[in-house]
């Protein structure tokens, strides 16, 4: 970039601020989810991780009280500390999901947006195999199969997540290639990938950025989800679905334990939406007024 | 995945395996097995299912009302709630009732489904019961201490309907009361999402020229909104709606298995925890065809609502 450009780009990401500043929703969004990211990088620091592996059972299922805010779990774990560490591995599974979903997804959809054609019908023939299943219920048979961990949450998520963004991305991939920069670089004889990826990526990625953010939260839900119904890690690594989980066994004796891991599923989710919904109404430019 | 693995235990004998092989076709080559598959698939001869100890077609014909009775309650609840929460947001944009409505849709589309549903059992179902209060009943279609004393016959195994054609209006009170904490879980998910599309297109039609045009004309505020506005701007929200239903009817796995709710979705959590694959194989293959079925009614439904679109 050269000097001006520099300072149009400094410009427009100005003014994008000054969008966000003024859309209290976003600013309460960007909060949530710095909070959760300060949680995740930090929680070892705050809270002793040890917690995690420890069966203390005469303190299973206390109240909430001053020593134990959010009361204890049924091995007598501070429920306080299990949601702070359980932020991190969250966070890690939702981050690693989309972010390998959406390199598949940018690989998969350009190679058949913009070659077209055969290979184009053959690889949207096999992504329609993925996107035929129901997510849920393809997200449960994996991870029966595989076993339960996180990788294998994170795997399974993966397989049901790539094939919507590799649709998206074909269908941008398809509408850039016709347009006229796309036709003087072919002319400049640079090589496809290069087109590809240098030329047609940051066109392309613009739409995805809403919708990757609010996938967020989704992963999130989702991966609760399973591991909510027994498909998560183990009990001694602390998540939010396998805590919530164990808190349904004990909902009438123990509602808090269910109570507060869930409500850090909401509000983490919720984070990453209002930032993703906020962050449309800023990259929208029909919506700037 | 060895598929013989669902049949075989510790202890199964082993010169059993082969016979189970050959029973179940596994035996013959892959492509022949492919090829009884599909006819099977076309005969509607859908194998058997062990959890609900009946051939799985039965099974899923038994369960698809109770499944669709919950469906059609959510849904209802979802138009009445979000059309109108929606058009009212886009209406104030920007002002405080907006930013209600917006916060309440993006946490409908937030929160835990397992989370909200033990919730409200908590709270509505087992918190007023232990206090001696009116309380809401967290699980089951109906009371069957109370079908006992109130016997009904199935007809069409829509219980409401079946209910009211008999003249029992106890056990369709019952059936009803039943369904209102598992609607209100499912409905809570799917406000959310057409909130959001009700706002999003009353935005984008009041944006356009033959609003600016009908309010120069002088036309009330009213008539532009619900004469010219409102009709154009229900279009998207009825493909919306039209695939929520058809995601409805595929069955709420979660919320049916939390409420103990006799649907197919609880079934197939049944069958995915004991292995049950052709219970599985069936309930996908159901699932995935009425949306496909309800997606090609939307289309049809679009020139209804569109005379622009022709077929």
């Amino acid at each position: 970039m050269n000097k001006k450009q520099t300072s149009m780009f400094w410009m427009d990401v100005r003014y994008a601020l000054s969008l966000i500043r003024r859309n209290k929703l976003v600013v309460a969004g960007f909060v949530l989810v710095g909070f959760f990211l300060f949680l995740a990088i930090f929680g070892d620091f705050i809270v002793d991780p040890g917690v995690a592996k420890v069966v203390d059972y005469p303190n299973a299922n206390k109240p909430p009280s001053w020593q134990h805010p959010f009361g204890t779990d049924d091995n007598g774990r501070d429920i306080v500390t299990m949601v702070v560490l359980a932020a991190k591995y969250d966070l890690a599974v939702a981050f690693s999901v989309i972010s390998v979903s959406i390199v598949i997804g940018i690989v998969v959809g350009s190679v058949s947006g913009y070659f077209g054609g055969l290979i184009d019908e053959a690889i949207m023939r096999i992504t329609d195999i993925f996107l035929a299943f129901p997510g849920l219920v393809l997200a449960m048979a994996i991870a029966t199969v595989l076993g339960r961990s996180f990788t294998n949450l994170m795997l399974a998520l993966i397989v049901v997540w790539w094939s919507g963004y590799a649709r998206i991305m074909r269908g941008q991939y398809v509408s850039e290639r016709e347009k006229p920069y796309v036709a003087a670089a072919k002319i400049l004889n640079i090589p496809s990938w290069r087109i590809m990826f240098k030329h047609i990526l940051p066109n392309a990625i613009y739409p995805m950025l809403v919708i990757m953010t609010m996938d967020m939260g989704g992963v999130i839900l989702t991966a609760a989800g399973l591991s909510f119904i027994g498909l998560g890690p183990s009990p001694f690594e602390p998540e939010w679905g396998s805590l919530a989980s164990r808190g349904a066994t004990y909902l009438l004796q123990a509602p808090w334990i269910i109570f507060f891991p869930g409500l850090a599923i909401l509000f983490a989710s919720l984070g990453f939406n209002l930032v993703g919904d906020g962050l449309r109404d800023v990259l929208d430019p029909r919506l700037r007024r | 995945m060895n598929p013989l693995g669902a049949y075989v235990t510790e202890r199964t004998r082993p010169e059993a395996i082969p016979i189970i092989e050959k029973r179940l076709g596994l035996d013959k080559p892959f492509f022949v097995q492919y090829a009884i598959y599909l006819e099977d698939l076309v005969t509607l001869n859908w194998g058997w299912s062990r959890v609900a100890h009946m051939p799985v077609i039965e099974a899923l014909w038994y369960r698809f009302p109770a499944t669709a009775e919950l469906a059609i309650a959510a849904f209802l609840i979802t138009i009445a709630l979000g059309v109108p929460l929606g058009i009212l947001s886009a209406l104030k944009n920007n002002k405080a009732i907006d930013h209600i409505i917006r916060i309440i849709a993006l946490t409908g589309i937030s929160i835990p489904v397992f989370w909200l549903a033990l919730t409200l059992q908590y709270s509505l179902s087992y918190l007023p019961k232990v206090n001696g209060l009116p309380s809401l009943p967290s699980s089951g279609r109906f009371d069957s201490m109370l079908a006992q004393s109130y016997p009904f016959t199935r007809y069409t195994g829509f219980v409401i309907f079946d209910c009211l054609i008999q003249g029992n209006l106890v056990m369709a009170a019952d059936t009803f009361i039943h369904l209102i904490l598992p609607s209100i879980t499912l409905a809570f998910l799917s406000v959310g999402q057409i909130t959001r599309v009700a706002r999003s297109s009353m935005l984008e039609v009041m944006r356009q020229d033959y609003i600016s045009t009908a309010r120069a004309y002088g036309l009330s505020e009213r008539v532009v909104i619900y004469k010219y506005a409102l009709k154009n701007a229900l279009i998207p929200v009825t493909t919306v709606s039209g695939l929520m239903f058809g995601g409805l009817l595929g069955g709420a796995l979660i919320t049916e298995t939390i409420f103990a709710f006799p649907g197919m979705g609880q079934l197939t959590v049944f069958a995915i925890s004991s292995n049950d694959s052709y219970t599985i194989l069936a309930f996908t293959i159901l699932a995935s065809f009425i949306y496909v079925i309800i997606n090609l009614v939307v289309d049809l439904l679009y020139a209804k609502l569109d005379p622009r679109i022709r077929y």
